[in-house]
């Protein structure tokens, strides 16, 4: 039982901390004036890939 | 890849030929903070016989050419240009938009080399995003909500 306490709590934990770097990216983003956000197009490269 | 010459080009292009149109989708989307990407650009714009003109003008000037839709009630008409494989798409509906005039009333007007360009608002992007529902659309949904949420916060501390 304290094993599977242990990995539940080891996933919320991650699930917090990609959370919080998903805001954090967002708010280093938002910080930018939106002229310069703007690396966000992929190009197609051969037929099924594509690349930032 | 940075999407500003593009975004340059659009926006004078779309002034130039007076096509009224408003940036949506992904494009829209990481203009507001979204860190998303996407291949495409897409605008909602009111499909008139003038605007199909327009349209065809602008076409021109972007060096592209226009593809019919495979399925023609969608109304998408998607102008592709092969050299650098820029694809935007047009549309005259989409799902969970009423009206153009709705949209056009929320949507931020970013400058870009002194032209205008008409950006969806992140809130109607979302609510067309939620209803679309397509696999796609819901995988960006989280992040675009929480972007939501970020940038009234950061809204709220301005104030």
């Amino acid at each position: 039982m304290r094993k599977r306490s242990s990995r539940k709590a080891g996933l919320e934990a991650l699930k917090r901390e990609s959370d919080r770097a998903l805001r954090e990216q967002i708010r280093r983003l938002l910080a930018r004036p939106p002229a310069e956000r703007t690396h966000f197009l992929r190009k197609r490269v051969g037929l099924r890939a594509s690349c930032l | 890849m940075d999407a500003r010459p593009i975004l340059l080009l659009l926006a004078r292009v779309l002034a130039e030929h007076r096509l009224e149109a408003i940036l949506i989708g992904n494009a829209a989307a990481a203009l507001q903070g979204a860190p998303v990407t996407t291949l495409d650009f897409d605008f909602l714009f009111r499909k008139t016989p003038a605007n199909l003109r327009k349209l065809k003008a602008v076409a021109r000037a972007l060096g592209a050419v226009i593809l019919k839709p495979y399925y023609p009630a969608s109304d998408l008409l998607r102008l592709v240009r092969d050299e650098d494989s820029l694809q935007v798409d047009f549309m005259a509906r989409i799902h969970g938009v009423r009206s153009l005039a709705s949209l056009r009333s929320r949507a931020l007007r970013l400058e870009f080399g002194g032209h205008e360009l008409l950006v969806a608002d992140l809130a109607d992007i979302i609510r067309s995003k939620r209803a679309a529902g397509r696999p796609r659309d819901r995988a960006v949904l989280e992040i675009l909500r929480k972007t939501l949420d970020e940038k009234k916060k950061l809204e709220k501390g301005r104030a």
